[in-house]
């Protein structure tokens, strides 16, 4: 089974450079939110204005607005003027290659643990150190 | 989980001829291994793939046998961008449980833009091999 955590993350000696931790704040505060996922999830389909975004959710269009502000910082999504309407667009690429990325080690880390098991009973077997 | 001590399991990761057993994908015809097994020591793992040699390197940044190995993981696959493996074991009854976690740190696209690149993977074996 692999987990896919998306959320945040203490302080460690593991976190990259101080220019860096602040972006990752903003990334895990954006998809750290049940709405603001839902959000991205509708925009894979084509972008939307703020008011065709917020129809689903019961709250004001000030919130959704806070939320649509949250995940352009974050680099999620971006926008655009077209006349009196905000347009939002998913920044797709970003998201797909983070999520092909994730597969491709997926994929990855259970074969070669697999292996690595077979390897290890093989060892045992021989008798070998 | 896996059918061995932790003191086992983390050798096998330091030991390059052995790595150059389970490294090896699936229709990969061979695989190379050098490494330091030290921290800051370097290594480096080719592997000859259908669609080409993959080579991956790295620096061990935590060594902590037998419980936990860090290092940095950078793949010709995803244009050597940066990324950070951490190893960690813990003993079950004579077996070994692996979580393994890859980290993925954000570049930056543009000077204006960071993007959205941390992911976090768990992956437990013992699951797994159910």
């Amino acid at each position: 089974m692999v987990e896919y955590n998306i959320g945040a993350r203490e302080e460690s000696a593991m976190t990259p450079t101080d220019s860096h931790a602040k972006s990752l704040d903003l990334v895990f505060g954006a998809v750290a939110d049940a709405t603001r996922r839902s959000m991205l999830d509708r925009l894979r389909d084509g972008p939307l204005t703020v008011t065709e975004l917020a129809r689903p959710y019961a709250m004001s269009l000030n919130a959704v607005s806070k939320h649509v502000k949250t995940l352009e910082r974050a680099g999620l999504i971006r926008r655009s003027i077209n006349g009196r309407e905000h347009s939002c667009r998913l920044d797709a690429a970003r998201l797909e290659e983070a999520s092909e990325w994730m597969n491709y080690y997926s994929a990855f880390w259970t074969s070669r643990m697999d292996a690595l098991e077979n390897h290890l009973v093989k060892k045992r077997r021989r008798g070998t150190k | 989980m896996l059918p061995a001590s932790c003191e086992e399991v983390y050798d096998a990761w330091l030991d390059a001829d052995g790595m150059r057993e389970w490294m090896r994908p699936g229709p990969v015809t061979g695989c190379q291994v050098a490494m330091e097994p030290r921290v800051g020591g370097h290594f480096r793992i080719e592997m000859a793939s259908p669609g080409g040699p993959i080579v991956n390197t790295g620096v061990f940044r935590i060594l902590d046998r037998p419980a936990m190995l860090q290092f940095t993981w950078t793949s010709s696959r995803w244009a050597f961008q940066e990324t950070l493996v951490t190893v960690e074991l813990y003993p079950r009854e004579g077996n070994c449980e692996l979580v393994l976690t890859h980290e993925r740190f954000p570049l930056a696209y543009s000077a204006k833009q960071l993007t959205a690149g941390w992911t976090q993977i768990l992956q437990h074996l013992g699951s797994h091999l159910d």
